[in-house]
């Protein structure tokens, strides 16, 4: 079980959390004005790396706040969290 | 015959003579001491056959003396009750303690299944990938029923288990694997340094080898002073000390799984076993290390030993593993063991070296020697000794004896240093496999990162003490690490085998070299698939004793070096956890959350039958006396649409938004517009996922300018409240908004029906209910029945309703007032599935139909959608495969015969033949219609809607039953809407 | 408050009937909290003008520290949640008025008061063993050294989202969500055997 140091709460346990995917991509400003090939990009193709993986965990149980982390998705190494709206 | 027949006179710090208990085993009546484990009580009775053996059923005597015991597996309690797959050398005697040995039938010393074993060379290596694979038929009939009785483990226990088990968390700074010497020095020098302390050792007293052996540490005895530090950590408010406990899971971020063996009837409300799931800023592992064995012919013998279990049994329990020993080894321990022995009465036949230069001259030495053989059938008899350099012309030297005690070397516990994904290194020099770089927070030390010597096991433990001190913030403790004259390496070369025949590695599975060797030669080179096709390594002991010897022998079959071979991947549990254990807390009371409505207590008591609805429980009808179930829920039905009724909607989701961008925000989220309302006025609103299919549908009243009040299904709840949260603090996080979920705040009811505005008129006589001053779609605080609520008129069930919410503290109040007041205009209570049935007579949809798949206009609800472009899903409707032709569209079902009835899991077919077709889709909600005197369901077919007016079949392939069904419109009943008005 | 409201007014544990079980001692004791009226307030903490209009309505500013508890006046408190979240509680005796008083100093500025009052039953745990009960289930650390009295932290312990605040050494009162109450009570009851728990009044 991963111990997520929530920048607001301090050291919480994986439990706590929601996992929330990739956050490496961003949301086309207008979506209405984005080709089906980049929106479907967005939407559908993520990377799905061996190693260091900058994603979403929402702390449900705590701050309910949505937390940008570092993960390196093969040893569970944490790097920088910081929240995702300061 | 005495009781006791192998105790010695005197010794046995383990044991209190004072206190004689008696015990049982394999129905004979045993006599032992406090203090005894259940393997040195038998041995002390002369018990020598304890189990047999997984595959040969070849009788397995003690070989170890702690959790490595590969052998001697015993089971415990009666046949209901009983606790299968124990060690006997973990088993703490205790008076009236019954044990049976396993594996056999109808005992350990006369076991039928034995006969397999003189019949061996049928079953080799992966013989159950081999064998009883033909003829097919024969496997029920006869294989199964035949190695179920022969081959697996213990019996199961068939009563449910009563004992109490517990789970606990703990933080710590550090955190000691071990409390032998190393351990201990650890724990003492990070306590010292004011660092949170956790000490677990899986024994009943600290001391780690020091329990087998004598050692001096100081001046004095190394247990004397085992026990003074111990006493100091005792004292210390920052240390926590775990005995009879075993560190036995590394995971990830430094969760460390402890299963204490807290006893049971130690006291009121002691747990049998309890987890603790420690949470350390750093881990000392200092879990010491395995004695491996020596291969040859008959080493699974009875009275085959480890070196320094045997010492151990004489030096902890007064207890003599045989009369006359042969002692056998390739290190300096084995002399030890001989004067250890020999003190407490042992006679020492031989003391075999298989190193050439070594000797002693006070013992009867054979250096260059070691056992080829040893002699006798269900226990040792002697022991042939042979040269190892294997000098022509050597003869055998038979020597008689009941007790071989081995010494092979020692391998360091690893487990926990791996499991946190630390590397391994093989010294080829030391024949050891060693901690590398370490996975985790921590630090190996001791007999478990190779130092066998006791001065060197205090200097490592102490320096790693102090190490994650400092690494968990704490200052270098005062004093100096404890010292001890032993500083003997106590190396060993890495020698395995001499001779031919049924040499054991895995006593417990029944892995012979012969076996290993054989996967070798059909190719296996992995040292995974080696363990799994010989299952070397896989009982309950994970090949703690066998490891080293198999990998050193698939080494040398592939011609590999074993630094290059590896190890296999060593997972947790170090030592086998009980299930119960890992089931604390997750079975029975209190296991899941059940949620209630604030009205719950009086469903209740009306003996409503409860449905389970995510974590809520809800009446899913109100049972009648002289009705079935279809006939209740029909009856709800039509007092509703003849009347009035009422149901608890308190599960709904509901929340509050507000801020300067709460309109702007809502247009947004929802895929249609929600800042056009007025205040006072709500609107259906539709959630899209990104993707553009359905995600949640509700309500979204404005109650004023910049405050919004919505709701959300019960089952999408807490996802649509995370989606918001998410989109506010990630998408467009510049909008000042605040969504506050308020859904356990609010209880709601909801009364429909013909007769549900002269109800609330009455209960609410401040509030004007005419359809001109509360239109459809409006919101009104008003008090009702006395209490102060938010009425909002709006309806699901397709009749004239309005549903109130008051706070949930007020709930049950406003159901009973609202009921008390109703009983004149026959006010009837319905559940879900009346609710249901309605909600499908009017074609709405909810999850079954919004099932993750489905865009707004595969529901029919394509004209809602008027979001900007910027809106969530909204972009996605546009995409070709969102709207190309041929997708599954909502449609009615009307069940041509009257008495049908769908079953569930029902394909919508073009023919009712059952041949295998693909179905043009599947129905997502049925029921009986009580208005339409017929079964009916909504339905996802292919281009549906053009197919108003055909006739297919509802399929069930599984019961083989096909009815037809007419296509329809889903809004079976008031399409043009004139009873909402009332 | 409309008429009938008061009496009208029932606990989540109500069918418990905690007070025909109370008595004993143990290791352990649960009881129901006294019951409090609470209000979410939400804003932005680092805008001024939003402390200063907390501060005209409370009299006291804005705790700042995560799961920091302010005190007002008598038995009142505002608790850190979030970053833009805290929960405002006091007495059911209150009726309301600090709620009032908070919402006529915000009016027309930035941020939001949400009444939640039923939104959460509070069970008080105490007891030698206290923080040992909840350990059974929670992850967060409860040495009162991490987590000393006068905190309060938003987590999950057993089957439930619960508000603790630890109001000394061995006592806590535990915030959980209405709808949850009684079966996490339940947990309770069921995990506080080991301690030897006891019903308080």
């Amino acid at each position: 079980m991963l111990l997520i140091p929530c920048p607001f709460c301090g050291d919480r346990d994986e439990t706590e959390f929601a996992y929330g995917g990739d956050a490496g991509t961003e949301r086309p400003a207008d979506p209405g004005a984005a080709t089906d090939e980049a929106w479907t990009d967005y939407l559908c193709f993520h990377d799905n790396p061996k190693g260091p993986h900058r994603e979403f965990w929402f702390h449900r149980d705590g701050c309910r706040r949505w937390l940008t982390v570092e993960r390196d998705t093969h040893t569970h190494e944490l790097g920088a969290v910081r929240l995702s709206r300061p | 015959m005495r009781r006791q027949p192998f105790r010695a006179a005197e010794g046995g710090h383990l044991i209190d003579r004072s206190e004689p208990l008696r015990f049982d085993f394999d129905g004979h009546r045993q006599e032992g001491y406090r203090g005894d484990s259940l393997a040195s009580g038998l041995l002390a009775a002369g018990v020598r056959i304890v189990a047999r053996s997984f595959k040969y059923h070849r009788p397995r005597g003690v070989w170890g003396f702690g959790s490595e015991e590969p052998g001697a597996m015993v089971a415990t309690g009666v046949r209901e009750e009983v606790r299968p797959n124990l060690k006997a050398t973990e088993i703490e005697l205790a008076d009236g303690l019954m044990a049976f040995g396993q594996n056999a039938w109808p005992s350990v010393a006369w076991d039928l299944g034995a006969a397999v074993g003189m019949a061996g060379n049928v079953l080799p290596a992966g013989f159950y990938y081999k064998t009883f694979m033909w003829p097919p038929r024969w496997w029920l009939a006869l294989y199964e029923p035949v190695l179920r009785r022969m081959a697996g483990f213990g019996p199961a226990p068939s009563a449910p288990d009563g004992a109490f088990y517990a789970k606990r968390r703990m933080h710590a700074d550090v955190l000691v694997a071990g409390g032998g010497p190393a351990g201990v020095a650890a724990a003492l020098a990070a306590a010292r340094a004011g660092a949170k302390v956790v000490l677990a050792d899986e024994n009943v007293r600290f001391g780690g080898g020091l329990l087998r052996a004598p050692g001096e540490i100081g001046e004095s005895d190394g247990l004397a002073w085992i026990d003074a530090a111990i006493g100091e950590l005792e004292a210390m408010a920052n240390v926590r000390l775990l005995r009879r406990a075993t560190v036995t899971g590394y995971y990830d971020h430094n969760l460390l799984l402890v299963a204490e063996r807290a006893g049971g009837d130690a006291a009121p409300g002691t747990p049998e076993t309890r987890l603790w799931f420690v949470r350390a800023r750093e881990a000392v592992i200092a879990a010491g290390a395995h004695e491996r064995p020596l291969l040859f012919a008959g080493n699974d013998r009875p009275g085959v030993m480890s070196a320094s279990a045997a010492g151990g049994y004489a030096h902890a329990y007064g207890v003599l593993a045989g009369q006359r020993a042969v002692i056998a080894g390739n290190n300096d321990s084995i002399y030890a063991v001989a004067r250890l022995l020999r003190g407490a009465g042992v006679s020492i036949a031989a003391v075999a070296d298989a190193r050439a230069e070594s000797g002693a001259r006070d013992l009867p030495c054979r250096p260059g020697r070691t056992v080829e053989r040893a002699l006798g059938s269900r226990r040792v008899r002697g022991a042939l000794l042979r040269r190892t350099d294997g000098r022509a012309g050597d003869r055998s030297e038979r020597i008689a004896c009941d007790l071989v005690a081995v010494a092979g070397g020692w391998s360091p516990a690893v487990h926990l240093h791996t499991q946190a994904r630390g590397s391994l290194s093989y010294d080829e020099e030391r024949g050891l496999v060693l901690p590398d770089r370490p996975g985790g927070a921590n630090r190996s030390a001791g007999a478990a990162a190779g130092r066998f010597d006791l001065d060197g096991c205090l200097a490592e433990g102490w320096a790693a003490g102090v190490a994650a001190a400092a690494a968990s913030g704490h200052e270098r403790p005062a004093g100096e690490p404890p010292r001890s004259p032993d500083r003997v390496a106590g190396d060993a070369p890495v020698f395995w085998r001499i001779g031919a025949g049924k040499q054991f590695v895995d006593l417990q599975y029944d892995v012979t070299a012969a076996d290993v060797e054989l996967a070798a030669r059909e190719g296996y080179r992995s040292v995974e698939h080696v363990k799994r096709y010989t299952a070397l390594g896989m009982g309950t002991d994970q090949g703690k004793t066998s490891g080293m010897a198999g990998l050193v022998l698939l080494s040398e079959a592939i011609g590999r070096p074993v630094a290059r071979t590896g190890t296999t991947t060593f997972r947790p549990p170090y030592t086998p956890v009980p299930m119960a254990a890992m089931a604390a807390g997750l079975i029975g009371e209190g296991r899941d959350a059940l949620r209630r409505t604030a009205a719950d207590d009086w469903h209740e008591a009306r003996g409503a039958v409860f449905t389970a609805a995510g974590l809520w429980r809800r009446p899913s009808y109100y049972p009648r006396e002289g009705m079935d179930e279809e006939e209740a829920i029909s009856a709800e039905v039509r007092e509703v649409r003849a009347g009035v009724g009422i149901v608890d909607v308190g599960t709904l989701g509901k929340v509050d938004v507000q801020g300067r961008d709460a309109a702007a925000f809502l247009d947004l989220v929802y895929a249609n517009r929600i800042s056009t309302l007025k205040a006072g006025r709500g609107r259906y609103g539709l959630m899209l996922r990104e993707d553009g299919r359905v995600f949640d549908d509700g309500v979204v009243m404005r109650l004023g300018e910049n405050h919004f009040y919505l709701t959300t299904t019960t089952a999408q709840h807490h996802a649509a409240m995370q989606h918001m949260e998410f989109l506010l603090q990630t998408v467009w996080p510049e909008l000042e908004v605040y969504a506050t979920d308020v859904s356990e705040h609010w209880f709601a009811a909801a009364l429909a029906g013909p007769g549900s505005r002269a109800l609330l008129g009455e209960v609410a006589p401040g509030l004007d209910v005419s359809d001109e001053a509360f239109p459809m779609m409006a919101v009104r605080a008003a008090t009702v029945a006395g209490l102060s609520a938010l009425v909002f008129r709006m309806s699901y069930s397709g009749e004239l309703s309005y549903e109130i919410a008051a706070p949930a503290d007020h709930g049950l109040a406003l159901w009973t007032r609202l009921l008390t007041a109703g009983r004149e205009h026959g006010l009837t209570p319905y559940g879900t599935e009346a609710m249901g049935v309605m909600r499908i007579e009017k074609g709405h949809v909810t999850h079954a139909e919004a099932d993750g798949r489905t865009t707004p206009d595969d529901l029919g609800l394509g004209r809602m959608v008027n979001a900007g472009r910027r809106s969530i899903g909204r972009r996605s409707l546009d995409l070709p495969a969102l709207c190309r032709k041929g997708r599954q569209q909502l449609v009615g079902l009307a069940v041509i015969d009257p008495e049908a009835r769908i079953p569930p899991g029902c394909q919508v077919a073009e023919r009712d033949d059952m041949r295998p077709a693909a179905p043009l889709g599947h129905v997502t909600s049925f029921c009986y219609s009580p208005t339409l005197g017929r079964a009916i369901a909504l339905a996802l077919v292919e281009n549906g809607r053009s197919r108003i007016g055909q006739t297919v079949y509802v399929a069930s392939p599984v019961t083989g039953l096909a009815m037809a069904a007419e296509i329809v419109p889903p809004v079976f009943y008031d399409a043009e809407g004139t009873r909402l008005r009332g | 408050m409309a008429d009938g409201a008061t009496e009208a007014r029932r606990s989540a544990l109500a069918g418990l009937d905690l007070g025909s079980r109370a008595g004993g001692a143990g290791g352990v004791l649960l009881g129901e909290g006294p019951p409090r009226e609470s209000f979410a307030l939400r804003g932005p903490a680092d805008d001024p003008a939003f402390a200063r209009a907390v501060e005209t309505g409370l009299g006291a500013g804005l705790p700042q520290q995560p799961g920091a508890v302010a005190e007002i006046g008598a038995d009142a408190l505002l608790i850190r949640l979030g970053p833009d979240e805290w929960r405002l509680t006091a007495p059911l005796s209150d009726d309301g008025r600090i709620a009032a008083r908070l919402a006529s100093a915000l009016a027309g500025g930035r941020g939001a008061l949400v009444n939640v009052s039923s939104a959460t039953t509070v069970i008080a745990v105490s007891g030698a063993h206290a923080a040992d009960l909840l350990a059974t289930g929670t992850g967060i650390d409860l040495d009162p050294a991490a987590f000393p009295p006068g905190r309060a932290a938003r987590t999950r312990i057993g089957n439930a989202q619960a508000l603790v605040h630890r109001k000394a050494e061995d006592a806590f009162e535990l915030h959980v969500p209405r709808s949850y109450a009684r079966s996490f009570w339940d947990w309770l009851e069921a995990r506080g055997r080991e301690f030897d728990a006891a019903v308080a009044l």
